[in-house]
């Protein structure tokens, strides 16, 4: 029997608003517990919910990205059920009219091919706030501060069709929440929390099996697992002629398996009805245009831009273009010296990178501004310095406050570009090396870049290269010709 | 004993013939006297009388009120009339409790009112029944009860209260008062305990549409933290208490007056409209059609939204809270079940039937539609007519007990009243004469923010009549 | 009594959720509430360390 995995994807993601989706007080995370809950977010008696702007124009970015229909009418619901994270006793959500209808996004498999896959539905609603479970002996703590956070959340068509879609598709909704800055996408801080639905058919068949929700996804790899875990678990049953059961199962990454979780919700009947406290929600065109136009560059546009007119490698535009952040610091740099973009590509994706990594910070804490980058890199094709002069002097930079120039003027760095210092040090070269000058005379090319290396360690690195090779083939030549 | 209105409480300030602490203490010791027998309030204000001087041009200033329990006053025992919130100590003030203290007008205590405002005699509150003054063993109506006896028994000059399916005018008319429903969304519902949210408004009970008048211009308004809150500017509605009413023209809808009316009542009602006729009022027959599915749809629409507006009532951030119950679902079950009344739990178990899947539609959903028939009945209604006049209730003061057992006989007390919250519009009831020495009472309903319309007619009625200067035999002997 | 309802003919009515013709006002995305956490948990006798406590949910 041949099976074809059916999975669709339900991310929730915490919205970066300063204030709560309905009442004023802090969404900061790691404050002490209980300090960022307002009347509205215990749900005392009497309180009553206001809308948050920011929320509802970070919900139409995320739409209008993903070519969805904004609903200019949308409503809000309440999801009846207990439990003691959930102060009412109800969730404030949305549901027969949620502000952002159908849409898609299209992914990239790792053999190249790229499918669509759809969007269902995104829609706002509240976040519930934290038990914890391990505090107290008999009892489980509730933390609240959580509560009233604003959510996004987005359900996927059931078009997914095996762990690695699932996976690119959850990194691509990461990518773009990111992008748009509605987001900070921090799976370990509960910003970004993934429920995949898994089913499994019959190849060929049209209904879809009884599906299993899977729950507690929070990393990509993660999103793998669960999912081929599950399936195999699946299979097996049906296999065994046993039916697959309805159920909310939790993926437990210690042990690789998914387990089924003692339901917090018995009865499935959430009653939902459109919440009285709250009216419609009406947006108009002209709202809707506005945030279209202040939509920053996506990454397969900025991709391409840089392809066709940068002029720079595919790889390395999507090298680049893959961190918002990283692709912003690379536009600045871009505006201190726009001569020569690959170049500056290059130091951005190897020098620049190799701090980020070491020192395992993001490039908003990178200590050389783009600016600076910039003229460095311009010194360098002015050829005032070397490249492994350059080299030196970025490291430098790092801790060294001083304008490029200042530096270059205090340690003497600039290149000697005059032929008759480099033409010293070629002379002594070529008397120490005889040897290789022979090797090169042979015809073994290779050799004179050990001999460009030598000359450029008596000048200290402050040669310049290109003319260092011409003059020792010069001079060989020259010598030769005697 | 003297009712002073809040009107003759005004001048005696101005005049400097009383002071707001001697009139405070007036009404302090009337409570204390006559609260055993009448259990009006649930609370009585202890706090030292404070009275800023930065409110010195209101025109409420130093005027004291009762308060029904239902609003959250901040520092205040603020129980709902149920034992579920019976050790709640509120931290926020309601906004229309806001507005009055800002204005310089003090709490004398909270009244008592049906558990939750669920109940139309005040025999559902955790805190015992309220008596009404013109009979101690009859019920007041509900649910605002405690605040109608208050004010008809001379305990308190004004009362606030909520008026959701008729707990206003209800209670106003089995106590011979006034009391204004206003237009939903003209008073915030922030800090004002919910029972059905889209139903729900805090109103007025007073002596006379004058004082209702001048207090509504205080509490109205807008406010930034309710939502469904009206942008509608406050008129100064005093400035239309004296207007001719010649020209106004009056529906009296068929459904209203269809010889189910107890003929004594009746003529009471003839009467007043003779005395209508004579201010120049006109009087036209109209039809409300829809207006008797009324009860079924407020009966679908008010449970369902109050069995989820309950349900924070879990006993875990403040409440109360069962001890027993070992996990928690049983620690739900236990609080729930110990803190709410019957008449509580029946309506929520109601309305989560009415929302559960597979019955929304052919109960809630069908409610809401029956609703917009019974809106467009008005609005349609009102292409004729200024304003519909009726009887507030089918019958004076019933006895104590003589319905508990019977709710949904209870539930027909309200025809006349709830078409108004379904639809959301404005509506008045004032006292038109006795049947039995019990108080009886007529309502007016208005269009969508014409209270002016309703507090017009009510005063000019009450200038020339004195229905509502009637005090109770009980109020003898107390000064 | 509720059973009455399924006489009226309601069609192709909108029902009405809200009295008013009004649609939801927005407000500004600022912290405008403070920590008040002490003030609040007087209202119960169950916190601990800041925390609401419940008995202990498996899940």
């Amino acid at each position: 029997m041949s099976w074809e995995t059916v999975i669709g994807l339900e991310i929730h993601v915490q919205l970066d608003t300063n204030s709560k989706i309905f009442s004023g007080a802090s969404t900061a995370y790691g404050s002490d517990q209980n300090t960022n809950t307002s009347l509205i977010d215990l749900g005392y008696p009497g309180v009553l919910p206001v809308l948050n702007k920011e929320a509802v124009m970070m919900a139409i970015k995320f739409g209008l990205a993903v070519d969805a229909k904004i609903s200019q009418r949308s409503i809000f619901a309440r999801k009846n059920y207990f439990y003691p994270d959930l102060p009412k006793g109800y969730q404030i959500s949305q549901y027969e009219l949620p502000i952002v209808e159908s849409g898609s996004l299209e992914i990239e498999l790792s053999d190249g091919k790229r499918k669509d896959i759809g969007i269902t539905r995104a829609h706002l609603e509240e976040d519930a706030g934290k038990s914890i479970h391990d505090k107290f002996i008999d009892q489980t703590a509730i933390d609240l501060n959580r509560a009233g956070t604003p959510l996004l959340e987005i359900v996927s068509e059931p078009d997914i069709r095996s762990a690695e879609e699932a996976s690119s598709y959850m990194q691509k909704i990461h990518q773009l929440v990111r992008y748009l800055k509605i987001s900070d996408g921090n799976m370990q801080e509960g910003s970004f929390r993934c429920d995949a639905n898994v089913s499994v058919r019959p190849v060929g068949q049209i209904e879809f099996g009884t599906r299993a929700e899977v729950k507690n996804i929070n990393s990509f790899r993660f999103v793998e697992n669960a999912i081929n875990y599950e399936v195999e678990r699946q299979i097996d049953r049906l296999e065994n002629g046993d039916e697959i059961i309805q159920e909310t199962r939790l993926y437990d990454p210690d042990r690789d398996e998914t387990r089924p979780m003692r339901s917090k919700e018995e009865a499935n009947d959430y009653r939902y009805f459109p919440d009285p406290d709250l009216l419609p929600l009406e947006i108009d065109q002209e709202t809707i245009d506005k945030i279209r136009e202040s939509l920053p560059e996506l990454f397969d546009a900025k991709v391409t831009r840089y392809v066709e007119d940068l002029k720079i490698k595919q790889s390395d535009a999507e090298e680049l273009s893959r961190n918002m952040q990283i692709a912003e610091y690379f536009e600045e740099t871009l505006e201190g010296f726009g001569k020569d973009a690959q170049l500056v590509s290059n130091w951005i994706l190897s020098e620049v990178m190799a701090v980020l990594n070491r020192e395992n910070i993001e490039i908003s804490a990178f200590q050389i501004e783009p600016m600076r980058l910039a003229s460095l890199i311009s010194r360098i094709e002015d050829n005032t310095i070397s490249s492994k002069i350059a080299k030196d002097l970025f490291n430098q930079m790092l801790t060294n406050d001083e304008t490029v120039d200042e530096i270059i003027k205090k340690q003497g760095l600039e290149q000697i570009t005059d032929e008759d210092s480099i033409n010293q040090y070629v002379t002594d070269v070529l008397i120490e090396f005889s040897e290789q000058k022979d090797q090169y005379l042979a015809g073994k090319e290779q050799v004179l870049g050990f001999l460009v290396g030598q000359v450029m360690k008596r000048s200290k690195g402050k040669a310049n290269p290109k003319l260092v090779n011409e003059l020792i083939v010069r001079k060989i030549n020259a010598d030769t010709e005697r | 004993m003297k009712r002073h209105t809040v009107k003759e409480i005004q001048s005696m300030i101005k005049s400097k013939s009383a002071s707001a602490e001697e009139i405070y203490e007036l009404y302090n010791k009337r409570i204390r006297q006559m609260n055993d027998s009448i259990n009006a309030f649930i609370s009585i204000e202890g706090d030292e009388f404070d009275l800023d001087t930065k409110q010195a041009d209101s025109e409420v200033r130093g005027v004291p009120y009762a308060l029904k329990d239902i609003f959250c006053s901040e520092g205040d025992q603020t129980t709902c009339g149920s034992k579920m919130l019976s050790s709640f100590i509120s931290p926020y003030d309601a906004t229309v409790v806001k507005n009055l203290r800002e204005k310089g007008s003090i709490i004398l205590g909270k009244t008592n009112m049906d558990e939750f405002a669920m109940g139309s005699s005040n025999e559902t509150s955790f805190y015992g029944d309220v008596s009404n003054p013109w009979d101690l063993e009859r019920t007041p109506g509900g649910s605002s009860g405690g605040s109608a006896a208050a004010v008809a028994a001379g305990m308190a000059p004004i009362a606030l209260g909520t008026d959701t399916g008729g707990s206003i005018r209800q209670p106003a008319a089995l106590t011979g008062i006034t009391g204004l429903k206003p237009t939903y969304g003209r008073c915030s519902r922030f800090g004002m305990i919910a029972f059905a949210s889209s139903l729900d408004q805090a109103g007025i009970l007073s002596i006379s549409a004058e004082d209702a008048a001048i207090f509504l211009e205080h509490m109205a308004g807008f406010d930034q933290k309710d939502s469904t809150s009206s942008m509608e500017t406050v008129p100064k509605y005093t400035d239309f208490l004296s207007n001719d009413l010649s020209g106004k023209v009056v529906g009296l809808p068929k459904e209203f007056f269809d010889g189910s009316l107890d003929t004594r009542f009746q003529e009471l009602v003839t009467d007043s409209i003779h005395e209508y006729e004579k201010l120049g009022l006109k009087f036209k027959d109209i039809s409300l059609p829809n207006i008797k599915y009324s009860v079924p749809t407020y009966y679908v629409v008010a449970p369902a939204e109050c069995s989820s507006n309950l349900a924070r009532y879990d006993g875990v951030r403040f409440g109360h809270r069962s001890t027993e119950g070992n996990d928690l679902d049983a620690f739900y079950k236990q609080t729930r079940k110990e803190g709410f009344g019957q008449e509580v739990k029946r309506r929520i178990i109601t309305g989560t039937y009415v929302l559960s899947a597979g019955y929304y539609d052919a109960y809630y959903l069908k409610a809401q539609k029956v609703r917009q028939l019974i809106n467009q009945d008005f609005l349609n209604a009102f292409e004729e007519v200024d304003v519909i006049m009726g009887p507030t209730t089918q019958q004076s003061a019933f006895k104590l007990g003589e319905k508990v057992d019977d709710p949904v006989s209870m539930y027909m007390n309200d025809i006349y009243t709830i078409s108004s919250n379904l639809s959301g519009v404005p509506a008045i009831s004032h006292p038109i004469g006795f049947v039995d020495e019990l108080p009886f009472g007529l309502q007016i309903i208005a269009p969508h923010f014409k209270e002016h319309d309703l507090l017009n007619i009510t005063h000019r009625y009450q200038m020339a009549t004195d229905w509502h200067l009637r005090t109770p035999e009980i109020c003898r002997g107390i000064d | 009594m509720i059973e009455e309802l399924q006489e009226v003919d309601t069609g192709d009515i909108e029902p009405m959720a809200h009295p008013l013709k009004m649609t939801q006002r927005l407000r500004a995305d600022e912290v405008t509430e403070f920590n008040d956490r002490d003030k609040y948990q007087k209202n119960t006798d169950f916190a601990e360390e800041g925390f609401y406590k419940v008995p202990k949910v498996i899940d």
